[in-house]
């Protein structure tokens, strides 16, 4: 946030710049599937990545003044999901955590019910290594183009098409599809 | 699309209508309900680690044992005490004492709202502060806001909201006001020209769709909570400082040391300049507030007195006027009025004069623990915090 130059005292008193943060609950609404989905692509529990979400929502909502002026907040929560939804001991810690919280309630705990090709597609990303299986998560979960996808990454545009190229064609080999390495990344 | 392209997308959107399906996003209150309970529990993990490692310290050399002396209790500052007969040791008005960490023990430093009780938290140093709502329904904090350095005021607003300004320069940090909201969110961030020479903000009022702020440099600025355009209001040189700012039929009211005026609440143009004598019963004004139907204002009386002036809040005349006495030792203390609907109160330092609303007695006197602090009337009580044991004390004026 800055305010404009030049001019006398007054003028600059009387003109600023605004520039406001969204709002944290509007972001939060519109995020938060995607964030645990994106948690979930990497991670593989749908417990320990609603945790690992929940986690990353509450640190940008303790740092929103700053977070939320960042140019993608949404990028800022996922590095964090990132770096939490990979750590094996906390994602069995998340799991114990929900089964003695559902120890009550009626029926059996269980997981996402998704389709099976989809359960084994996610179950093949994960078996990617991380930067590949991030830029993997985003390209497909996400959308995003290789030039966001390089700037979440923190590399070239060259280095994330490599990544692509190369995720899709183990992808394709694992999963038994026509290769995809001949046809570019997006 | 290739086949494996088709099949990630197809994967993924499966994924994220079944994540929809499954799991509403859960409430923000509940997400740091969970969290605070699953720090607790943290905390029970590693105390009972301790005594485990002790224990089998113990037995492992029972020669020690005779020389390890008990730890001290370290039990958790009171936290709250929510039933009768109130704080131990303190005045039996005194209902509860709320644990917030340090205070900044400047004047401004608590505010009631719609939404409770705000209290800002270490703010007025070097290091992050924090804003946090006292729920006044259960006397617990229930949301807290990093802040940055140097805020030395809080105001509440009518929608449940309150605004503070950080315009004290520091380095490499913006001077603003931030709008805050019942849940600890800042959804609102205004830059804000800086006081300069080292002045702090004396005075903040939020009311005519604009935050009003008064600093020790003599300026007082109008900010539009909407556009975010701030406008610098001219004042009478001669009055200053701005000692107060409240808002009373239908007008702002700024209150300078040695004067009065009233202000059009949609541009700041002065409509009225107070000239009533009887305000020379305050020789020296410190702080004004509105409530009980009427304006408030209080000062230093003469050498043995403060004054509360009870005034018009259409005409700003003197309609009563109240002695508050002062021991010697109470000289340089800074007397501020806060007020609501029902209740009046000063506060000087240690003590809290309970004031009647017609401003005719002084219906009840508290002596508080500590030194200086702010004062603020809402949710059914009066707060006042108290820096030296960083907590926020909860009176019932009614009681007793």
């Amino acid at each position: 946030m800055r305010r404009a130059e030049g001019g006398t005292a007054a003028e600059r008193e009387e003109t600023v710049v605004v520039r406001l943060p969204e709002r944290f609950e509007q972001f939060y609404e519109r995020e938060y599937h995607r964030v645990v989905s994106f948690a979930y692509a990497l991670g593989g529990s749908w417990w320990a990545a609603e945790d690992a979400a929940q986690e990353a929502f509450l640190r940008a909502h303790r740092d929103w003044e700053r977070v939320g002026r960042y140019q993608q907040p949404g990028a800022w929560v996922r590095r964090v999901v990132a770096n939490l939804a990979v750590s094996a001991f906390r994602r069995r810690l998340v799991e114990a955590r929900a089964l003695v919280r559902l120890a009550g309630r009626a029926g059996t705990v269980q997981d996402l019910p998704l389709p099976p090709e989809t359960v084994d597609f996610w179950r093949a990303v994960r078996a990617l290594p991380p930067r590949q299986r991030q830029a993997v998560a985003l390209f497909y979960l996400e959308d995003w183009p290789t030039t966001e996808i390089a700037r979440y990454l923190g590399c070239s545009e060259a280095t994330v098409r490599g990544h692509l190229h190369r995720g899709r064609h183990a992808l394709a080999r694992r999963l038994g599809e026509p290769d995809a390495s001949e046809e570019g990344s997006g | 699309m290739n086949g494996i392209d088709r099949r990630g997308r197809h994967a993924a959107a499966a994924l994220l209508e079944a994540g929809e399906r499954l799991a509403p996003a859960p409430e923000l209150g509940e997400l740091r309900r969970r969290r605070r309970r699953r720090s607790l529990a943290r905390g029970g993990l590693a105390a009972a680690a301790v005594v485990v490692v002790a224990a089998l310290v113990g037995q492992a050399m029972p020669a020690l044992r005779s020389s390890v002396t008990p730890p001290p209790d370290q039990a958790a500052p009171t936290a709250t005490t929510r039933a009768w007969p109130g704080v131990p040791g303190l005045d039996p008005r005194v209902r509860d004492a709320i644990a917030t960490g340090p205070a900044c023990g400047c004047a401004g430093d608590v505010a009631g709202g719609p939404a409770g009780v705000w209290v800002l938290r270490g703010a007025r140093g070097a290091q992050r502060g924090r804003l946090l709502r006292v729920d006044p329904r259960t006397d617990e904090v229930v949301a807290g806001t990093p802040i940055l350095p140097r805020v030395s005021y809080v105001g509440a607003a009518g929608d449940g909201t309150a605004w503070v300004a950080r315009l004290e320069p520091t380095v490499g940090e913006d001077e603003e006001l931030l709008q805050v909201d019942a849940a600890g969110v800042i959804v609102k961030a205004i830059p804000v020209p800086a006081i300069e020479n080292g002045g702090r903000v004396a005075a903040m009022l939020v009311a005519g769709g604009a935050v009003w702020i008064a600093d020790s440099a003599g300026r007082l600025l109008r900010v539009d909570t909407i556009s975010g355009q701030v406008r610098t209001v001219p004042t009478a040189r001669w009055l200053r400082p701005v000692v107060g700012l409240a808002a009373a039929g239908g007008s702002v009211w700024v209150g300078f040391r040695h004067g009065l005026q009233r202000l059009d609440p949609s541009d700041g143009r002065v409509t009225l300049q107070v000239s009533d004598p009887a305000l020379r019963q305050v020789n020296s004004a410190e702080s004004l507030a509105a409530g009980a139907g009427a304006l408030w204002m209080a000062g230093v009386g003469d050498e043995m007195s403060d004054r509360l002036l009870r005034l018009d809040p259409v005409s700003g005349r003197v309609v009563a006027s109240l002695e508050l006495r002062r021991a010697v030792w109470e000289a340089r203390r800074r007397s501020v009025v806060a007020a609501d609907e029902r209740t009046v109160v000063v506060r000087r330092g240690p003590g809290l004069f309970l004031v009647a609303g017609d401003g005719s007695r002084v219906r009840g006197y508290v002596e508080l623990p500590g030194s200086d602090g702010g004062v603020a009337v809402g949710g059914g009580a009066v707060w006042a915090t108290d820096p030296d044991r960083q907590r926020v004390l909860r009176i019932e004026a009614d009681r007793g």
